[in-house]
């Protein structure tokens, strides 16, 4: 059997839900809630968590659900919209999709998917999701090739990371604030971003650890 | 409970998601019987389904003119409760086109102002 929990702010499609799926043999709606924050999440634990997204936070409601049940599967019932869209549900954290002009057979068939970690999505979607993960690739790729920082810039990239401001870095460093702020000038400049915290996000993935320590100077590999 | 006794009901235009979910509530009340779907309004025409009807439950977002739907469906069918849902599943609303008796017993000055207010109220509802 498999419990799911129903997140839906229109109280039609939350209560009528439970009507729909509870009489499904492998379902067991366990419980509703209005928002991504309800208690009833953590406290019921469910397989799955089925949330609305068609209203204004629906994007925001996943990612709360998806913090306060990790463990939760989630799909989205959404209205048809744009790909761009659905792989924005996915990088938030939804496992399965199912637009509003499906049928409950549909839904009940994505529900048990995703409880048996299957994701069953439409073609078009599937094919965006891979021209998304394609083009993560090729940034990367470009990163490596393109992207050279000095020692002294990442040093201050992982200071950055730390939390610490200008004026931080260049008591840690013993050097002048001015110089601090010309290197990170140099390192936005280099990744083409315009925030410290992009930068910081955008070579996190030189602290994975599948990849060996570098002399100083390396190359780095995006997120 | 006998079969002429219970509320029979047509959908209308009930698809999706949110027409799964208002056939399966309608199903499970004993006292209902879906009579039957129609994909929208204008198909009555060809069928006069909705002539032997009580409720038809139309879902109202996308189909232009649907309050014209209503009013000619109301001028063919007077009997007939409309209800509409809205394609969002939020709200809705209920047409009814009858004359409606309430005894009110015997009256009284308190007794008629209760009336003349109800009356008064049921209009602002249906407004």
């Amino acid at each position: 059997m498999v419990s799911v929990l129903v997140v839906a702010e229109i109280r039609l499609y939350r209560e009528g839900l439970v009507y729909a799926l509870g009489n499904r043999g492998e379902l067991e709606v366990v419980g509703t809630a209005q928002s991504g924050d309800s208690a009833a999440l953590a406290e019921l634990q469910p397989d799955v968590v089925l949330v609305d997204v068609a209203t204004a936070d629906g994007l925001a409601t996943v990612q709360s659900v998806v913090g306060t049940v990790p463990g939760a599967k989630v799909v989205a019932l959404a209205s048809p919209d744009s790909d761009a869209d659905v792989i924005a549900l996915a990088e938030a954290g939804a496992v399965g999709y199912v637009p509003r002009d499906a049928t409950l057979a549909d839904l009940e068939t994505v529900i048990m998917s995703v409880a048996r970690d299957e994701a069953l999505v439409p073609p078009r979607i599937a094919a965006s999701l891979f021209r998304r993960l394609a083009n993560l690739a090729a940034d990367r790729s470009r990163l490596e090739t393109d992207v050279h920082l000095t020692s002294r810039e990442e040093e201050i990239v992982e200071l950055i990371d730390e939390g610490l401001s200008n004026k931080e870095i260049a008591q840690r460093l013993s050097i002048a604030v001015s110089t601090v702020k010309n290197h990170v000038h140099s390192i936005l400049d280099k990744l083409q971003v315009a925030r410290r915290g992009e930068a910081v996000a955008l070579l996190r993935g030189k602290h994975h650890p599948a990849r060996p320590s570098a002399p100083p100077g390396r190359r780095y590999a995006a997120r | 409970m006998r079969a002429e006794e219970k509320t029979h009901v047509l959908l209308v235009g009930m698809r999706g998601i949110l027409g799964g979910i208002v056939r399966e509530i309608v199903a499970q009340e004993p006292d209902m019987e879906i009579v039957g779907e129609l994909g929208a309004m204008s198909e009555d025409r060809a069928t006069g389904r909705l002539a032997r009807l009580g409720v038809v439950v139309v879902r109202s977002d996308d189909e232009p003119g649907s309050v014209e739907d209503v009013r000619d469906l109301l001028g063919r069918h007077p009997q007939v409760t409309i209800l509409t849902v809205q394609g969002d599943g939020r709200h809705g609303a209920v047409y009814r086109l009858r004359p409606e008796k309430a005894f009110i017993g015997d009256l009284s000055p308190a007794s008629l102002m209760t009336a003349i207010r109800a009356g008064a109220a049921s209009r602002a509802l249906s407004a």
